[in-house]
């Protein structure tokens, strides 16, 4: 199967753009580390594209490459603490994307384990399958945080009158 | 809920799209695989000891650091099977890891298979003998992951035998060496003419060889990396050379690499 050539990889990823974003920062709670791992992720994907072998699973694929990246960034900060994270968190509410999305709003107060399965499932609609591939946990781990995040969402919703 | 995902508009920041597109535009015009790790060699043994060391001796840690977000992605091998068996005529010694983490699936499918035909092998043999099997985690830095299944055979007389299983952990997936190259690249010709240069070579400079015995590589070969990103062969003992020389090896130029991977 022939590969992908730079013009079709970059269209590809210009596509997921908002994908990579919102997955990002489902992870990573800072706008540059959010930039600084999706960066990463599409070097390391543009290197490793003769792996890819289905170009039909391109998006799960790429994704599964930026979380890894952002799990990366969460290795090297663990011991430090963001302030810029720190600010952005605090500036949240007044942030544009946050102010007009209720939903997404809500996604940013779930624990940190269950915003990337929550994102991945209503966001990107991949199936529980592929969320269990992207982030390398079991099916029944996918099911269990997709479950506890409805129920988490559901209230933090009402609490908003966002229902 | 996922009718409201949708519905719901979201600016991706400014700043975050110019990333993006300076990213895609300082990408090279075509894909080239970085193989090796950037991680020197100081840093490959700070990785062996921090993510290799403390969750495998200490089970707390090893909770500890798989409940923090994104650690889950962390290898960890552990002795899932140790066992002795012996008696005036024959003594078995078995210690099987387990990978856990991403790719760990992939990379514990092969190994059982290997060591299940190991054991077959030396059930179906007659007369004293022995194997010996063990395991040693060759690397594991942030982007790669190899695991060694050593082997020592004895009957009559001894021969030892390695195996190596790897992980690309940015893909999570194991990488065997056909997958380095595009695909429908001739790597085990060209491959296979490196290694006959560098046995001739080595015959001249007094070394012993088979030559005779070495017809091409296997297309899944038995390789490594070297701390300084070298790709070794790796050649079962007696295979292409006297028992003497243990398990041969052949550093595959740079330049030959360069040019399978089309640089």
């Amino acid at each position: 199967m022939a590969q992908m050539d730079k013009e079709r990889f970059v269209s590809r990823v210009l596509e997921m753009e908002p994908a990579l974003y919102r997955t990002a920062r489902s992870i990573l709670r800072s706008e540059q580390d959010a930039q600084d791992a999706v960066q990463e992720a599409v070097t390391q994907a543009y290197a490793r594209l003769h792996t890819l072998r289905d170009p039909e699973k391109f998006k799960p694929w790429l994704l599964r490459i930026a979380v890894n990246a952002c799990y990366d960034v969460c290795r090297r900060r663990r011991t430090t603490v963001d302030i810029a994270a720190v600010e952005e968190t605090l500036a949240a509410p007044q942030s544009d994307c946050v102010e007009r999305m209720s939903l997404w709003n809500a996604v940013q107060r779930l624990p940190e384990e269950q915003k990337a399965v929550v994102t991945l499932f209503y966001y990107e609609d991949l199936s529980i399958r592929a969320i269990s591939e992207v982030l390398g946990v079991t099916q029944g781990t996918v099911k269990t945080r997709l479950s506890r995040a409805r129920g988490r969402l559901r209230r933090l919703l009402e609490q908003q009158g966002g229902v | 809920m996922r009718r409201r995902a949708h519905s719901e508009p979201c600016s991706v920041p400014e700043e975050f799209r110019r990333t993006l597109r300076r990213a895609l535009e300082d990408l090279p015009a075509r894909s080239r695989r970085r193989l090796w790790p950037r991680a020197t060699a100081a840093a490959i043994a700070a990785a062996l000891a921090l993510f290799l060391a403390l969750p495998n001796l200490f089970p707390q840690v090893a909770e500890a650091m798989e409940r923090v977000p994104g650690l889950e992605q962390l290898m960890r091998v552990v002795t899932i099977r140790e066992w002795d068996e012996g008696d005036d005529a024959h003594a078995l010694h078995v210690k099987e890891p387990e990978v856990q983490g991403e790719g760990g699936a992939a990379v514990n499918e092969a190994v059982d298979a290997y060591v299940a035909a190991l054991l077959e092998d030396f059930d179906a043999e007659e007369g004293a003998r022995s194997l010996d099997v063990s395991y040693a985690v060759v690397t594991d830095t942030a982007d790669w992951f190899t695991l060694r299944i050593d082997a020592t055979r004895t009957a009559g007389g001894a021969e030892d035998f390695s195996r190596f299983y790897h992980i690309d952990k940015a893909t999570g997936e194991r990488v065997q060496l056909s997958d380095l190259f595009p695909e429908g690249t001739d790597y085990v010709s060209a491959l296979s003419e490196e290694v006959r240069r560098q046995m001739q070579a080595r015959l001249e400079a007094g070394e012993e060889f088979f030559p005779e015995a070495f017809d091409a590589i296997d297309p899944e070969q038995n390789f490594y990396w070297g701390a300084d990103g070298t790709l070794y062969l790796v050649f079962d003992e007696y295979s292409v050379a006297p028992g003497s020389m243990g398990m041969p090896e052949f550093a595959v130029s740079p330049e030959c690499l360069k040019e399978l991977r089309g640089e």
